[in-house]
């Protein structure tokens, strides 16, 4: 094929010219960029084909990226811009230390941010091909239609006879694996410990592929009297040392032996344990789902196939008990998705931090554009001297990139900072953030970040100015209204993004107020909340008559309660199975006489055995009928319990409520009274809606939770309680102690934490939108002196010049408040997991937002306004 | 503006530097026709890009081993040509009499597969 000469070697001349302009630094390009061009266009006349053609004019073009770079690092200019910029750095001082802070605030913000988004989002499990493990949970997928089910049962857990089924018959998975989790004491010295415990199958360490640090993992022939630790629990119990695989612990009065160590960066988000004890499975109870799962997928296999698969087998085995179960479908989820509900207010935080660093470079921009306009007749001297307008260019470049390296090395200080902070201040349960550390590629981005923020920042002043005229400038009091206006918007710009900020940060604010001011349906006030760990397994041991078993466990609890009641201050003690606000549920099924579910309906209602005390202590009054009184304890006593009104309103619309009968464990329960309903879980409302309070009697349910009658902190009660309780029995394990209020206000950590990062994100943004209106504000009074003095001149008062300029400020404000708020009203949904009892465009949020910006943007004005109303007639027209 | 000039950047010429001496000793000459002249030399092993050849030549020019020239007669003028300085020719000596030297070592070592 013969290439067409004439056109092939223009449309090649053209590329080459482009490439060079492009790739060669300017100086270079300036100086041999002819007899370059002349050469590339002799050389490619000479071609001959078309793939020649091609040729030739690669390797010319890579010549001129090579040339490009070397001429860069060896003879250019750019490290003598740097040393220009620094030197005007330091002339600049305050503009430079201004715009290196808010550099770093933003790059910092954006930096610590991704950061904690990349461990816990990001990073990959440490497992062998992790993207094959998957969640496995039964659920109850039309939930909703059962007005007794909480959001709890989207992902429900197996019963043993459900999870052995389906292991058996399962085809989808290469592994399955099986874990309950709890807690255990752990004798260590003269005391115990109360430690997180994970009883897994065998199958659940071959579907995590994962191998022991030392020692061996258990396997199917095992039982719980071996246990794995994690690596910190060997550091921390065991010394750390090769020679604890061998050695016993003492866990719940049992002998455990430790036979491996798990690898150090072993974590399975979601199932946090420091002892993994072998479980066992076979327990007959179709009822009691405590079961969780996991397994690993087989090559090809689909999520939605698999759990095709699990629902068939699972509907086989829920037809036993068709009254339980037979409306239970399954999921399987990637576990991924374990971390689904911090990603929502991850995502959101972060983006809030990238908006945050938008806000910064805009302000930045504004600095230099600023100190720039100062500048602006030194360059048109320059520019009029015969400095070419690419020079010039290139070295405000140079100097705004500088200027952004040095921020993005504050903002990896102030990142490093941030980040160790966060961790710190982080509420419990938010996965792998423990692990958020500034690591290489999180430095890559800064670094791109910053040169990103250079560009950006860069172009802005570099462009408008090398726009104006010299001989323009050079005249004095020569306005330039282009960069006035381009300084104008961007100042609008900041207040938009400040407002979007702001409009977040009250949202989340209202929603921590309305979440404050929920009534729980309780009065925590003088309640201290205290869980212990009661060794009542010791009374159980095999071989033990029931009965016995019942009366020692009774008197044993008998003891430590009038321990609790007999330290000073507390006036009162009572016992309870389930705390509020603890994060534990516990439900039953339950036959309301006369009550016919729904088809579809599933009956599940919160169950709590509490004592008499438990009401008045709380504050509880009844609606209907009474509270439980101490004869109810009795064992001989009839069996009673106290409902909540959601209970009976549903089971019972037709009232009459006291005296019906409830069916529980093959039991009746008679209803003596009727509660309001109350929040035990969570202040937002999602709590098992129908809750039954039995009296708590010694024959099995036997309470480890107390609540105190008392005004005492937790530092003053602390040694009391350790002191009494081990007088009773020093194996006593106190798992936590802190007014009830404490707790409550514990549940509401995740709302507080994102509510004040948020304030300080807006509050950030706000202050720089401000800087901008003063400084935009008081540059454009100093650049239009005259027309003031001449305005005074001619008898406008200075008031209305002030006005003037406050209208001017105004006009910024509102159209950066419109702005912001359409953009917060069209992201609003974004908002939506986060905020509770607020609209998601809140009237009162926004329009509070709007005033205050606004009102903030005109103080802002008003000390270069004043200034402008006072100019000086004389003065202003002798310059 | 005018760089600082490095003494020690030509001390010991790379390769392309040394070539561009040896095509302009033969005579002025613009870029292409020392390109040209390059790949002869090199049996066609260097293929040098306009790019590569005209930075190699700023540094000569800066360093006053070689400099802009009128064009010969009969020849377009608007091609910039280029001549060895005195500077340069020294530096060519230089450079070739230190690699003569090595190829001498090189010889004794019978590493040229001559006495074959």
């Amino acid at each position: 094929m013969t290439v067409r000469q004439p056109a092939c070697v223009r449309i090649a001349a053209r590329i080459y010219a482009i490439a060079r302009t492009l790739l060669l630094p300017e100086w270079l390009d300036d100086r041999m960029g002819r007899d370059l061009q002349a050469t590339f266009d002799e050389r490619i006349a000479t071609t001959r084909s078309l793939l020649g053609w091609c040729a030739e004019l690669s390797h010319e073009v890579a010549g001129l990226v090579r040339a490009g770079v070397v001429a860069r690092l060896t003879l250019d200019h750019v490290s003598h811009d740097v040393r220009f910029a620094l030197r005007a750095m330091r002339r600049d001082r305050a503009v430079s230390i201004l715009a290196v802070l808010t550099l770093a605030a933003g790059v910092g913000a954006s930096t610590a941010m991704y950061s904690v988004v990349d461990s816990v989002l990001l990073e990959p499990m440490p497992f062998d091909r992790p993207e094959q493990i998957v969640m496995v949970n039964p659920t109850i997928v039309d939930w909703r239609n059962s007005p007794s089910l909480s959001s709890a049962w989207q992902h429900g857990r197996f019963s043993p006879p459900e999870i052995r089924a389906w292991m058996a018959e399962q085809r989808s998975f290469q592994a399955v694996g099986a874990y309950f989790q709890t807690s255990a004491r752990v004798l260590r010295g003269l005391g115990s410990d109360n430690v997180p415990v994970v009883g897994v199958t065998d199958g659940f360490w071959t579907t995590l592929r994962s191998g022991p640090l030392i020692g061996r993992l258990p396997t199917r022939n095992d039982d719980d009297s071996v246990a794995v630790v994690t690596y910190a629990f060997w550091q921390s119990h065991l010394g750390g040392d090769t020679a604890a695989v061998g050695r016993t612990l003492r866990v719940n009065d049992h002998s455990v032996r430790v036979i491996g160590v798990l690898p150090r960066d072993f974590e399975l988000v979601g199932v946090t344990g420091d002892l993994w004890l072998p479980l066992d499975i076979r327990g007959p109870e179709l009822d009691n789902h405590s079961l969780k799962a996991i397994a690993r997928l087989r090559d090809g296999e689909t999520i939605a196939h698999a759990a095709d698969e699990m629902t068939r087998i699972l509907r086989g085995v829920d037809a036993v008990d068709a009254k339980h179960a037979v409306h239970t479908a399954y999921i399987v989820s990637p576990v991924s998705e374990a971390t689904s509900a911090v990603r929502g207010p991850l995502v959101i935080l972060m983006t809030a931090a990238g908006v945050l660093l938008l806000a910064a470079c805009a302000s930045v921009a504004l600095l230099l554009l600023g100190s720039g306009a100062d500048r602006a007749r030194e360059l048109a001297v320059r520019q009029a001297l015969g400095a070419n307008k690419r020079r010039i260019i290139g070295q405000l470049l140079a100097e705004s990139i500088t200027l952004s390296v040095v921020g993005a090395a504050g903002g990896l200080a102030v990142a490093a900072g941030s980040i160790r902070l966060l961790v710190a201040t982080t509420p419990a349960g938010v996965p792998r953030i423990q692990h958020a550390a500034i690591d290489l590629r999180t430095f890559a981005i800064t670094a791109l970040l910053a040169l990103a923020t250079g560009v950006l920042v860069g172009c802005v002043p570099a462009f408008s100015l090398s726009r104006v005229d010299a001989g323009e400038s050079l005249r004095a009091g020569a306005t330039t209204t282009r960069t006035g206006r381009l300084q104008r918007s961007i100042v609008v710009a900041e207040l938009a993004l400040a407002t979007v900020l702001l409009v977040a940060a009250g949202l989340l604010t209202r929603t921590m107020d309305e979440l404050q001011r929920v009534n729980p349906g309780f009065d925590p006030r003088d309640a201290f909340a205290l869980q212990l760990d009661l060794p009542f397994d010791r009374f159980y041991r095999p071989g033990m008559p029931a009965d016995s078993s019942a009366v020692l466990a009774g008197g044993y609890l008998a003891r430590v309660v009038d321990a609790l009641r007999t330290i000073p201050g507390v006036s009162g003690v009572a016992t309870t199975t389930m705390m509020p606000f603890s994060g534990g549920r516990a439900t039953n099924s339950v036959e309301p006489e006369g009550y016919h579910p729904a088809p579809g309906e599933v009956v599940d209602v919160a169950r709590r055995f509490v004592s008499a005390s438990y009401f008045p202590i709380l504050h509880i009054r009844p609606l209907q009928g009474r509270l439980l009184v101490p004869a109810d304890e009795r064992i001989d006593a009839e069996r009673v319990m106290i409902v909540t009104d959601a209970f009976a309103r549903h089971f019972w619309p037709g009232g009459r409520w006291i005296g019906r009968t409830v069916g529980l464990w093959g039991a009746k329960y008679r209803v003596v009274g009727v509660i309001g309903d109350t929040r035990e879980q969570n202040l937002r409302g999602d709590d098992d809606k129908f809750k039954f309070y039995a009296p708590a009697r010694p024959d099995g349910n036997f309470p480890d939770n107390f609540l105190l009658r008392t005004n005492a902190s937790a530092t003053v009660l602390g040694p009391m309680l350790r002191e009494r309780l081990s007088k009773v029995d020093p194996g006593i394990v106190i798992g936590s102690a802190l007014p009830l209020r404490d707790r409550i206000a514990k549940t509401l950590a995740d709302d507080r934490f994102r509510m004040r990062l948020m304030s300080i994100f807006s509050s950030v943004a706000a202050i720089f939108a401000l800087i901008g209106v003063y400084g935009v504000t008081s540059r454009s009074v100093a650049r239009r002196r005259r027309e003031m003095g001449l305005r005074a001149a001619l008898g406008a008062p200075g008031v209305r010049i002030t006005a003037m300029v406050l209208a001017e400020a105004g006009r910024v404000g509102v159209a950066g408040g419109l702005v912001g708020l359409g953009i917060a009203i069209a992201g609003s949904r974004a908002l939506d997991r986060l905020i509770w009892g607020v609209p998601r465009v809140d009237p009162v949020t926004y329009g509070i937002v709007f005033a205050t910006l606004l009102g903030a943007a005109l103080l802002a004005a008003f000390l270069p306004a004043r200034r402008a109303g006072a100019s000086d007639v004389m003065q202003a027209l002798r310059t | 503006m005018t760089k600082p000039r490095s003494t020690r950047r030509h001390h010991q010429l790379a390769m392309l530097s040394y070539y561009v001496l040896l095509a302009l000793a033969e005579g002025p000459a613009h870029g292409w026709a020392i390109i040209k002249r390059i790949r002869e030399l090199t049996n066609g092993a260097t293929n040098p890009s306009s790019g590569s050849l005209y930075l190699a030549m700023a540094r000569l020019e800066d360093d006053d081993l070689i400099a802009k020239t009128a064009a010969p007669p009969n020849e377009d003028e608007r091609r910039g040509y280029y001549k060895l300085t005195a500077a340069g020719r020294h530096a060519a000596r230089d450079e070739s009499q230190r690699l003569s030297r090595l190829v001498r070592h090189a010889r004794a070592l019978d590493l040229l597969g001559e006495s074959r």
